[in-house]
């Protein structure tokens, strides 16, 4: 039977390569062995699904996609919660029962990304047309409105002109032209007077001002305070006395004429109240706490996701220090096959499953690179439970015969413990996770376009390091043999901390 | 190689797991999975043998069903309804690859027509019970060579070691292996089918 043995020797991976044209044209002249052929195909891909040694792998990627399906549905249960009850954020996230994992469909963030296009356009538009035609200029967009109660109709997005805002309750930011980001709580009275300027009436305020906006300035009758990089608090009280705290960095602060014209230079973890009645300047105790919090965002967490050249991705195996590319076979490249980085010069191409060379296709269907992220030195900044973790990537592929395989994903594992000692872990690494998030990625045959996959999820607070992984799915070919191109570029991992209102405002 | 499907008396039935999950009990998926993911696996890789895509349809099935969840009746049984949707992947798939013939090469062309004339509207047939059931009615030495081949990965040769054959005698052993379980599974759908 020299076909049924040909047969016998393709599907054990013994045919050597320059018989295979000769045993493709014998199957296509003879129905009955093609038949026999497929047939053959069938028994042996349902025998590997049946004696897979692994299937919890499989079996831990659906529940991780059901996960998310569940989460998706829940977040959109409380979000509609929310448009009814207008609740503020923060309470949101603490009704939310057990952290988000959100993994939307692919397509949402495009359209997200079209309307907001349109939005700034249109805005550009809107602003070159009235901005020139006497109204007061734009100087601010509502960033977040969560919950606030205003007293005009206003939306998130909304540009705002300079002029008076009254926040009868709630929290709400607003991001200024040039930069500077003002979280204020209701019950608050403020004027924008320009873009680096706003006046404090009564309540509270606190700025997160960038390098790039240093002199913003908050003007209260008692006096101004002037940025000089950092994050700071105003507090003006309905007796009139007006306090000034600054969380990080420098401000300067000039008392009105009442209080003697002074100059004070305020520092880290430094306050000082003003009272225009009594005529004082007080030094007290800088107390955080009592203010509202601009949103904040933290990039560059995940080492050497933009897989330059220079990138070391040849560590393998199991991942056991943070900052490390460790798993399997890859390799960074910087243009293959006409498919150019997604940025900058270089991009990661996945070989193949394992981290050894192999004479025989690789039996498993997986290949991972991973990275460890040690969140224990950031603590701090999600010790509240609202900080979300966003993991983004982008896919590309080598265009290639359907079913060779176009999947890759995303994931991100919140654990605790030490990553020194993820080798214990490992097996029970799904199981052991805080939290995950996952984001599967169909990628296309067109080699000059990149699918992006992203993973967001809230950050329990007990979270000691982050499990990040890119993965492709496929059929691969033996070591040296002609493997198509699978690339992974533009890692990144973000922190978002929301903003979120003082302590007296959650009480 | 993961074993019976009906749950032993003293765990919940599929009917008790559906109902929980229906009722927002979303870690009552996991039992339910475990209990079905290996023949559903098969049962795909029965009808499209390329390993990797029986893995994503399977993962896209359950996904599915626990998207539509609140419309299964739990009086009726739940391993047809979980076939019938991984069926329409499947079917689905099969048309892609169709409609994508233009790049491929004369031989998959044969292959893909082969197997999509399997395509019916619905799966009336689930080879993947008597597959696990013959398996399990093959002599030992037998049932130890396909675990080895592929539960392991072993190679001929290294299999050829092992039983002190020659690797050719591994290879044709397999081939007719696969080609006794294919009539064991026919012989089976048949018996069933006069059975009714």
């Amino acid at each position: 039977m020299p076909s049924e043995q040909a047969i016998a020797d393709y599907l054990a991976g013994a045919l050597p390569p320059e018989n295979l044209e000769g045993f493709e044209e014998e199957l296509l002249a003879s129905p009955e062995l093609l038949k026999e052929f497929v047939e053959q195909q069938r028994v042996d891909a349902a025998l590997t699904a049946l004696f897979d040694p692994e299937p919890e792998r499989v079996e831990a990627a659906i529940l991780a996609s059901v996960r998310s399906v569940s989460d998706e549905a829940m977040e959109k249960r409380v979000l509609a919660h929310t448009v009814r009850a207008r609740a503020p954020h923060r309470q949101i996230l603490r009704r939310t029962p057990r952290p988000i994992t959100v993994a939307r469909p692919s397509w949402v963030p495009t359209i997200i990304f079209a309307l907001a296009t349109i939005l700034v356009l249109a805005g550009g538009i809107w602003w070159m047309y009235y901005g020139k035609s006497g109204q007061s200029p734009v100087v601010a967009q509502l960033r977040t409105d969560a919950g606030a109660r205003w007293q005009r109709s206003l939306r998130q997005g909304a540009q705002l002109r300079a002029g008076p805002l009254v926040l009868h309750a709630g929290l709400a930011e607003l991001e200024f032209r040039n930069g500077a980001v003002l979280a204020v709580e209701g019950p608050a009275k403020i004027e924008l007077a320009s873009a680096d300027r706003v006046i404090l009436r009564s309540g509270k305020v606190a700025a997160e001002v960038p390098p790039r906006a240093k002199g913003f300035t908050v003007e209260t009758s008692a006096g101004n305070v002037t940025d000089l990089g950092t994050r700071f608090g105003v507090h003006v009280a309905g007796n009139g006395v007006t306090e000034a705290h600054v969380f990080e960095g420098r401000v300067n602060v000039a008392s009105s004429a009442e209080l003697g014209s002074q100059q004070r230079e305020l520092l880290t973890a430094m306050a000082l109240s003003m009272d225009p009645k009594q005529g004082t300047l007080t030094n007290i105790k800088s107390a955080p706490e009592l203010f509202p919090q601009p949103g904040r965002e933290f990039t560059g967490l995940l080492f050497g996701g933009d897989f330059e050249p220079g990138t070391d991705v040849s560590t393998s195996g199991i991942p056991t220090m943070p900052r490390v590319w460790s798993g399997d076979l890859c390799e960074i490249v910087q243009e293959f096959q006409g498919i150019r980085p997604h940025s900058g010069r270089g991009m990661l191409r996945i070989l193949q499953p394992g981290w050894w060379t192999t004479e025989t296709a690789p039996k498993s269907r997986l290949a991972e690179k991973w990275q460890l992220v040690d969140m224990r030195p950031l603590k701090e900044l999600f010790v509240r439970g609202d900080t979300v973790i966003e993991g983004t990537a982008q896919f590309n592929r080598e265009p290639a015969e359907p079913g060779t395989g176009r999947t890759f994903v995303l994931q991100v594992l919140a654990l605790r413990g030490n990553p020194a000692e993820m080798k214990t872990m490992w097996l029970r690494r799904y199981e052991l996770a805080l939290v995950r998030g996952e984001r599967r990625v169909n990628t296309d045959d067109d080699p000059a376009t990149w699918q992006p996959g992203e993973v967001k999820m809230a950050l329990p607070p007990e979270t000691d390091f982050l499990l990040v992984s890119v993965q492709a799915s496929g059929a691969w070919a033996a070591t040296g043999e002609k493997q198509i191109g699978r690339f992974v570029d533009s890692a990144n991992l973000r922190l978002r901390i929301p903003p979120h209102g003082s302590a007296m405002a959650r009480r | 190689m993961p074993q019976p499907i009906p749950a032993p008396s003293d765990e919940p039935t599929d009917a008790d797991l559906l109902r929980r999950v229906q009722a927002g009990q979303v870690d009552a998926f996991a039992p339910l999975l475990r209990r079905h993911l290996s023949s559903l696996r098969a049962f795909v890789a029965l009808k499209l043998p390329v390993p990797h895509l029986a893995d994503e349809i399977s993962h896209e099935t359950f996904v599915v069903v626990y998207r539509r969840i609140a419309e299964f009746d739990t009086t009726q049984p739940f391993r047809p309804w979980l076939r019938a949707i991984a069926w329409n992947l499947v079917r689905k798939e099969l048309l892609r690859f169709a409609r994508e013939q233009v790049n491929l090469s004369r031989f998959k062309q044969a292959q893909i027509e082969e197997l999509a004339q399997a395509v019916e509207p619905v799966p009336q047939r689930d080879e993947a019970i008597y597959l696990e059931e013959c398996v399990a009615e093959l002599p030992e030495n037998l049932r130890r060579l396909l675990e080895e081949r592929y539960r392991r990965g072993l190679s001929p040769d290294e299999l050829a070691e092992m039983f002190g054959r020659s690797s050719e005698w591994v290879r044709v052993t397999l081939f007719r292996l696969r080609k006794q379980l294919r009539e064991c599974i026919e012989f089976k759908l048949e018996r069933s089918a006069h059975a009714i």
